[in-house]
């Protein structure tokens, strides 16, 4: 990787809650290539949304910098810096309902990124029409209203305005969490075919482990506003080294009968989800991590080199890599 | 005998012939799952067997008994007396099948004084000691607390406490975790799967994801647009995928183990105010032939695994005689006309 597209450092994001700041984002460093998909996991609540809104622009930092194709960007748009933004960056969101205007047709709602790029009239209205084709949507769906389209045709149009303007990221928040497997799989493979014919780099935020592994170079693992672990997916995905990479990992149900995992989750309820505070110490994983120890609760650990070329943040990183594998480690201590 | 049995549902909504011809079974304690795509009648199938569809519905079924009883004869008091009671229902949104007025505690609590006549602060102990078991900390504290209160896990457990207060016979539940991430999910099912075994509840698990199908379920019965078109053991269905969409729908699904160019099912799912004349699925099944124009009746693959697809009959030419561990040769669904 030359000079990353999009350089985030010591990114935070906290919002007041009662006497303390809830701390959505909490110190998040992060780069993205040209061309590269970054896919972003963690559990609900735990932050991904919110860094990828701060990076669309669409939510405003507390403190760290975000950096876009070699320029620093201020903390809040201007109109014009926004306008110039989203020319570079673009979001593809779970609900593309709420993303589209209900009282614009489809082909109206296409041509709008174009719009601000200075692309009018007869020239907007046949890239418009060309992505219709290129998302495999009907010529007659340009006619219509976002109401009148199902799931799977709306996600569709989200994804051709997404592209129209040829951006060099495109954030995908849960693009398909709302849509039936069969769709899921069409989405899927139009995003994938999109992002490589157009080179373009992507972060790509999802519940379901399969479709990360499948579409993205390298994966981030998130827990409670922080980078738990990030590396190449493969090695992410077949040698988790942070223990909650672990949890997440066993709790994904593969569809093979033959090989139930729920009996042997065996800690899976023990801890309700609390929310990340600003004031908390240490690691935020120990309530819930089996591998704790009294030094885990005072300092926070910081994200280190694993021996498989991704990075940690575990104090106990050493200990991890010295067992031959993690989960055998955590099934010993029970 | 089982616990429940229905025949040839049928359920049309004004124009909407939502439930077409769907057929379902179910022993005591057994868990199956109801698998399809969305609009394929999932729901309505649920809302039917509460006795929860709109007076404007027209529902019928050839046969339809649950706990001995004919369910076609039912009133609407006979309803109110079980539903809740010996059938309960987790629904497929939380927040809107929660009272935003009342406390969770309340909540959880009506069921046993409505159906257990149970004092009010006996319930209110029995909803409490649920919402322990259910793994909420602080239990009398959440049990004073509003639905906006609680995260999308908890009201989802808040939701199961509600459902299993009185023990039901049979619980169904409408895509409990498709909400969830992977490890609330799990947290979910785990506590499902204690509950059907402390208490012998049958469950009907409504969901379009695979993994948590092989995850949960003893059988299983997959629709599409509005009929059930494959069911049998859940091993039979996932070794022997007999019905082309069943086979479509898994090679859909992404794998964690092998990443693979997922396949994708061609076009869309009938319009169920018209719906086709022959078989639902031809119009994206790439194994159709002249016959597929007919309306294929439900045709035995295995012993208690149906596939409503030609391809299982007789006198097809390959597919089934080699079959191992196939005897019947009749085919069973069209000795009813
Ligand atoms: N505008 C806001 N005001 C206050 N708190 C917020 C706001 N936006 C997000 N949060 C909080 O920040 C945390 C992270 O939220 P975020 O939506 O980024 O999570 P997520 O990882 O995307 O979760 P999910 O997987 O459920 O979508 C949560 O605790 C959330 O409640
Ligand atoms: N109250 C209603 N009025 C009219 N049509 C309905 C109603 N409820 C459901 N339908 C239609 O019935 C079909 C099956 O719906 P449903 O059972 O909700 O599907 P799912 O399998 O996704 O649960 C769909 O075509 C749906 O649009
Ligand atoms: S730092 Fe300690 S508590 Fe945190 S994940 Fe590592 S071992 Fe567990
Ligand atoms: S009956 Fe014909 S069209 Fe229908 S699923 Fe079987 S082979 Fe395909
Ligand atoms: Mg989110
Ligand atoms: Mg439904």
């Amino acid at each position: 990787m030359t000079s990353p597209f999009i350089k985030v450092s010591q990114l935070r994001c906290h919002f007041k809650s009662g006497e303390n700041y809830l701390a959505a984002v909490d110190g998040v460093n992060l780069q993205i290539g040209a061309g590269e998909v970054l896919g972003l996991v963690g559990e609900s609540g735990s932050g991904k949304s919110t860094l990828g809104r701060i990076i669309a622009g669409l939510q405003a930092r507390s403190a760290g910098t975000v950096c876009i194709d070699g320029k620093d960007m201020p903390q809040h748009y201007s109109r014009r810096q926004f306008r110039e933004m989203s020319t570079k960056v673009q979001m593809v969101f779970q609900d593309s309902y709420a993303s589209l205007n209900p009282r614009m047709t489809i082909l109206a709602s296409l041509q709008e990124p174009l719009w601000s790029l200075g692309v009018r009239g007869k020239a907007a209205l046949d890239k418009a029409m060309y992505w219709l084709d290129r998302v495999g949507l009907p010529r007659s769906a340009g006619e219509r209203y976002p109401h009148e389209l199902s799931g799977g045709q709306r996600q569709r149009i989200g994804i051709a305005r997404a592209f129209i303007a040829e951006p060099q990221l495109v954030i995908c928040d849960e693009p398909v969490s709302a849509l039936d497997v069969s769709v899921q799989a069409q989405i899927i493979n139009l995003l994938q075919e999109l992002q490589r014919e157009h080179n373009t780099a992507m972060l790509f935020i999802a519940h379901d482990l399969a479709v990360v592994r499948f579409l993205a170079s390298r994966t981030a693992v998130m827990y409670l506003g922080e980078i738990v672990e990030i590396g190449p997916t493969t090695a992410v995905f077949e040698s988790p080294r942070h223990p909650y990479t672990v949890k997440l990992l066993a709790a994904h149900l593969d569809g093979n009968p033959r090989e139930r995992v729920l009996g042997s989750l065996a800690d899976v309820k023990a801890v309700a989800n609390k929310a990340p505070l600003a004031s908390d110490s240490g690691c935020r994983f120990a309530p819930r991590c089996q591998l704790a120890i009294a030094a885990c609760c005072e300092s926070p650990p910081r994200l280190l080199p694993s021996l498989v070329d991704t990075e940690a943040a575990c104090h106990r990183l050493a200990l991890i890599e010295e067992g031959s594998s993690q989960i055998e480690l955590l099934s010993e201590k029970e | 005998m089982s616990l429940l049995n229905l025949e040839s549902l049928q359920v049309s909504i004004g124009s909407v012939q939502a439930v077409r011809d769907v057929s379902l079974s179910l022993q005591a304690g057994e868990c199956r799952a109801l698998v399809g795509e969305s609009g394929c009648g999932k729901s309505v199938t649920a809302m039917s067997l509460l006795g929860l569809m709109p007076g404007a519905a027209k529902t019928t079924a050839q046969q339809w008994q649950f706990a001995g009883r004919d369910m076609t004869q039912l009133t609407e008091r006979d309803w109110r007396q079980l539903r809740g009671n010996q059938i309960a229902m987790i629904f497929q949104n939380p927040m809107t099948a929660l009272d935003p007025t009342q406390t969770i505690g309340a909540q959880i609590a009506e069921p046993l004084r409505i159906h257990k006549g149970m004092s009010r602060r006996d319930a209110k102990m029995r909803a409490i000691a649920l919402l322990e078991r259910l793994a909420i900390a602080n239990p009398a504290q959440r049990a004073e607390q509003y639905p906006f209160e609680f995260s999308g896990g908890m009201l989802q457990r808040a939701m199961i406490a509600m459902a299993v207060v009185c023990e039901p016979e049979l619980l169904i539940a409408d895509e409990p975790t498709t909400a969830l991430d992977v490890t609330v999910q799990a947290e979910v099912l785990c506590l499902l799967q204690e509950m059907r075994e402390s208490s012998g509840t049958a469950m009907l698990f409504i969901t379009h994801d695979l993994g948590v199908v092989a995850e949960i379920a003893d059988s299983v019965s997959v629709m599409y647009a509005g009929q059930t078109v494959e069911s049998g053991s859940l091993n039979q269905v996932f070794s022997t995928e007999a019905h082309p969409y069943t086979q479509a729908l898994k090679r859909a699904v992404p794998s964690l183990e092998n990443p693979r160019p997922l396949e994708a099912i061609a076009g869309t799912p009938p319009d169920l105010r018209k719906p086709p004349t022959g078989c639902g699925f031809a119009a994206r099944c790439s194994q159709r032939m002249a016959v597929c124009e007919q309306a294929p009746p439900p045709m035995p693959v295995g012993e208690h695994h149906l596939a409503r697809c030609w391809l299982w009959h007789e006198d097809h030419p390959q597919r089934w005689r080699e079959k191992e561990g196939f005897t019947k040769t009749s085919v069973i669904g069209s000795s009813r006309s």
